[in-house]
């Protein structure tokens, strides 16, 4: 087999991956090739070396993960039948996605009315000390010492309070928005693509072509791990 | 080699390589012990693996007019490698007890557990 016959095979054999992936492949497997004939074997010989393409194939399909591997080889039986299983599927799926976006939203709605609650409860009790003062300016006009206390006190433990909740509102506020905030940054990130693989590995390295050379200096040197990381260390301490 | 055992060590293997000195594809196919097998269907999917979970950054370089993609270590990936090495003693335990047991079942004497076939 030539090399061009042993890529195009393989090519044909991983057609159900996504474009870029499949050209990855390729790009491995013909500078194996290469490689080889560098170190003087001919052609033929170097494609021989290697596995046969239907092996390389299944050994690249085995290693994506559960759903994207079943999507890839249904894609690779028939594209129909996969589009003809998710619709038929809506009702399930449907279903069980509305649930949950449902409780989702019912649980984030009970978070914030909580919130809700202690700014309710600060603002009555701050309020509430002006309405205690004017009771303790009533006591005083009738004369009555001991109530006219009370109510004194009364209006400054309602102030204290209150201030105290409001602290705490303020507080809860900030924690509850802080946090929806970086759920939803976690959530969408899956979806987010940073170079065009699937979105299943855009969480991960995304050190592919820009990693290494820039953050790592780019030279040949083996580097041993204590010499790593102490630069590193000290570039992180500024 | 037991092909999981094989498994186990194919990954700690290529980390350590790349972790000598940064190198290519074929490189490390030639530089793995080959009692090993290590073949380029195995190390494809293999270095995706390392790549995707941090151990190793890919870049790539030009060689003879054409592209080579070059892989070397991350501290995660070094560290995954000591993490390997701390277990040594374990694993040699758990071969003195494999050991310990098949002589402890000394031939004749107690292997009446289906070794023989009449």
């Amino acid at each position: 087999m030539t090399k061009a016959e042993y890529l195009s095979r393989l090519e044909s054999l991983l057609s159900c991956l996504p474009e870029s992936q499949r050209a990855e492949s390729l790009a491995f497997y013909e500078e194996m090739i290469l490689d080889r004939m560098e170190e003087g074997l001919s052609e033929e010989e170097a494609v021989s070396t290697l596995d046969a393409p239907g092996v390389v194939a299944e050994a690249i399909l085995d290693d994506l993960p559960a759903v994207p591997r079943v999507v890839a080889k249904t894609r690779r039986k028939s594209r129909v039948l996969l589009w003809v299983l998710v619709i038929l599927g809506f009702p399930v799926w449907g279903a069980l996605l509305a649930a949950l976006a449902i409780t989702v939203l019912s649980f984030y709605a009970t978070v914030w009315i909580f919130v809700a609650v202690v700014w309710g409860l600060a603002v009555l009790l701050v309020l509430g000390c002006p309405l205690f003062l004017l009771f303790a300016v009533c006591g005083l006009i009738v004369g009555n010492a001991p109530y006219t206390l009370v109510e004194f006190g009364a209006a400054l433990v309602a102030l204290g309070l209150g201030l105290l909740l409001v602290r705490l509102a303020f507080e809860l506020t900030r924690g509850v928005a802080l946090l929806s905030a970086a759920v939803v940054r976690r959530a969408v990130s899956p979806f987010v693509k940073r170079r065009d693989s699937d979105a299943d590995r855009g969480g991960h390295g995304g050190s592919h072509h820009d990693g290494g050379a820039e953050a790592r200096g780019g030279d040949h040197r083996p580097i041993p791990p204590e010499e790593f990381t102490r630069p590193l260390e000290a570039v992180a301490r500024g | 080699m037991d092909a999981q055992l094989k498994r186990g060590f194919l990954e700690t293997c290529v980390l350590a390589t790349l972790e000598r000195r940064e190198s290519y594809g074929y490189q490390i196919v030639k530089d793995v012990p080959p009692l090993l097998g290590l073949t380029e269907s195995t190390l494809y999917p293999l270095l995706k693996r390392l790549e995707s979970a941090g151990c190793i950054t890919v870049r790539s370089a030009e060689h003879n007019g054409r592209l080579r993609k070059y892989y070397r270590v991350t501290p995660a990936g070094a560290a995954r490698i000591e993490e390997f090495l701390a277990e040594k003693s374990d694993v040699m335990s758990i071969y003195r007890y494999i050991e310990f047991a098949h002589g402890a079942a000394a031939p004749g004497a107690a292997c009446d557990q289906g070794e023989r076939n009449d």
